[in-house]
């Protein structure tokens, strides 16, 4: 802890993270207006302006006349809500898989590296797009084709690891002593595995994010009146003349977090002494 | 190493790709097989008829057994028939030929913009560590990467097309240019109006810069990691003690022995630049194999799906066996007989 908050990526890092994660859990609270209320009477309000005497949308408003801010802090919760998501799944199916591979070795892990190097033959962004273009267009989806384009990242990263523990001393005693493969892998190889991959998970976070946005932009991805952050900046590129503001936005609270998971992830990379993969 | 043995070294990586490609092929195929319900009546809709539906069902082969189905959809696509485009009624292939090359010219461009861009920050950064430039450089290219490319891209046409109206915002050219090769820039030089090679390359500019992005963020960042380790080396150090001028420790000894690493990620980037494609060309109307994508999605028109899948994928593949015999030519230190 300490280590992360020497490094400078580190201290900047936490503290965006933090600040978001407070917008998040609050700010939505603490907003008069509500994400979804619409009035056309207060349509494309530039920053700082009121309707009548009401209070004053800090953020402007968009063409169904909502305020901007109120969307905002609500789809930082959904932006949370994808690099969780996503990256759960793509550690929760690649670490076991790449666990597998690295300690079986042999035809497991030529099988499960194949499979592996196929999904790495795509562009991410395209494979994302190709599974939400089958399993159709939803948030949920969008966040399950994100997750499953970073599995093999995941995969490749823990089997180069449990490859270079399994051949230590411990795990080597532990075995003569009549240990069985799975508590080997659980109890012994992967808790000595788990830096380089959370390292990598906290920047994974920041991938998982621009892409759901990316897809969500494209229309793949949360469907509107959802106040996802790539969707509203969808929906702002159809008037973006107009109203300005309704572009910078939700461009500037993407830019934010991804950029706050990217220094955490270099931050925590140099307090664990992790080659960035 | 010899002619011989990078040609053997060639041989195998184009042997090994093979299961690759086989496993994009299956993937792709399955893509249709896996959309929930019957895929005839998903891409033509619930009004549609029966005939119509076995019509369909007849033409994408659906009526035969699985293996079969693969076997004639692997065949095919080897003979470069990707099948007819649902909607349009042409053959994949002819949009494709129309799609690929405006991609190509982009993320082309792109890429010639993200190497040297990319490099020469990346190595100045490290040459000047721990100043203020450097910190600049870092911050630029840490924010290269943080950033969604489809809002700069937006921010780029509100700012030079809207505000400063220096540049179009959309399409590839506002003049009509006889199609020789797809490349607009070669086809406005081959056979174009007067002025419509620099019509061209204004349309090209803001794409293209919002799509090298992100790649010269990370061969920024790459660069200068690389860099900094070399500047550390011994053979340096002996190099600049010998009085050899700086200049010359630079060129002769820093950069040809930083730059590899740099290739295989420049290369990797290409494969990046095919993805990113479709972000950007959304954002500025650019007529190419992710707008295509795009289209054919909102159209549910699978055969098109599948033939801009694979295109991308294989194209990709390709790029990345590229790298790795650029990589062996150039790196005497390469292992010939291992693959990697």
């Amino acid at each position: 802890m300490k280590k992360l908050w020497r490094s400078r990526a580190g201290k900047w890092g936490s503290l965006l993270l933090l600040v978001l994660l407070f917008l998040a859990a609050v700010g939505p609270l603490l907003t008069p207006f509500h994400y979804n209320d619409q009035n056309l009477d207060r349509q494309f309000l530039s920053p700082l302006q009121s309707f009548e005497d009401g209070p004053v949308h800090l953020l402007g408003t968009d063409n169904l006349g909502r305020d901007v801010l109120s969307r905002l802090l609500v789809g930082a919760r959904i932006s949370f809500a994808v690099g969780f998501v996503a990256v759960g799944l793509a550690v929760l199916v690649g670490v076991p898989l790449g666990t597998l591979a690295g300690y079986f070795g042999g035809r497991v892990d030529s099988v499960i590296m194949r499979i592996m190097d196929v999904l790495l033959a795509f562009p991410s962004i395209l494979l994302a797009i190709a599974v939400v273009a089958v399993f159709g267009v939803s948030l949920v989806n969008a966040m399950l084709a994100v997750g499953v384009v970073s599995i093999p990242i995941f995969c490749r990263l823990s089997r180069a690891s449990v490859l270079t523990i399994k051949e230590r001393e411990y795990v080597a005693a532990a075995r003569a002593q009549g240990a069985s493969h799975a508590r080997l892998m659980g109890l012994y190889i992967l808790p000595n595995c788990l830096e380089p991959l959370l390292v990598q998970a906290t920047l994974s976070m920041g991938t998982s994010v621009l892409d759901a946005a990316g897809l969500s932009f494209l229309g793949l991805g949360a469907r509107p009146p959802t106040p996802e952050w790539g969707t509203m900046l969808g929906d702002a590129f159809l008037y973006f003349q107009r109203a300005p503001w309704c572009v910078a936005a939700p461009g500037v609270m993407i830019f934010l977090m991804v950029l706050g998971f990217n220094l955490f992830g270099d931050g925590l990379g140099e307090a664990l002494d992790v080659n960035r993969p | 190493m010899s002619k011989r043995q990078l040609a053997l070294y060639a041989i195998r990586r184009l042997v090994g790709l093979l299961p690759v490609l086989l496993g994009i092929l299956l993937l792709v195929f399955f893509m249709v097989r896996a959309i929930p319900g019957n895929p005839a009546r998903n891409m033509l809709g619930q009004r549609a008829t029966a005939e119509e539906i076995a019509k369909v069902e007849k033409q994408l082969g659906l009526d035969q057994p699985v293996i079969t189905q693969f076997a004639n959809f692997a065949w095919q696509a080897v003979r470069g028939d990707l099948g007819y485009s649902l909607r349009h009624h042409v053959p994949v292939t002819e949009e494709l030929a129309r799609a690929v090359p405006a991609t190509l010219e982009l993320t082309v461009a792109a890429f010639l913009i993200a190497c040297p861009v990319g490099v020469l920050l990346g190595g100045w950064s490290a040459l000047k560590k721990g100043t203020a430039a450097d910190l600049l450089a870092t911050a630029f290219s840490l924010s290269g990467i943080s950033v969604p490319i489809f809002w700069l891209g937006l921010l780029l046409i509100l700012i030079f097309s809207v505000g400063l109206e220096i540049l179009p915002f959309g399409g590839r050219s506002e003049m009509v240019i006889p199609p020789y090769t797809g490349f607009l820039l070669l086809d406005s030089l081959l056979g174009g109006p007067p002025g419509s090679f620099v019509d061209v390359l204004k349309h090209l500019v803001l794409p293209a810069l919002t799509l090298s992005t992100v790649p010269t963020a990370i061969i920024a960042r790459m660069s200068r990691s690389c860099a900094l380790q070399v500047l550390d080396a011994d053979f340096v150090r002996t190099a600049r003690a010998k009085g050899v001028p700086e200049r010359q420790v630079l060129m002769r000894h820093v950069l040809p022995n930083a730059i590899l690493p740099v290739i295989t990620v420049a290369g990797l980037q290409f494969g990046y630049l095919l993805g990113g494609a479709v972000l950007t060309e959304h954002v500025f109307s650019w007529p190419g194999l992710g707008s295509l994508l795009l289209r054919a999605i909102s159209e549910r028109d699978y055969p098109v799906i599948q033939s801009a899948v694979l295109v991308a994928a294989v194209a990709f593949a390709l790029v990345n066996l590229v790298v790795d015999l650029l990589y062996a030519c150039l790196d005497p230190r390469v292992s010939l007989d291992s693959d990697r």
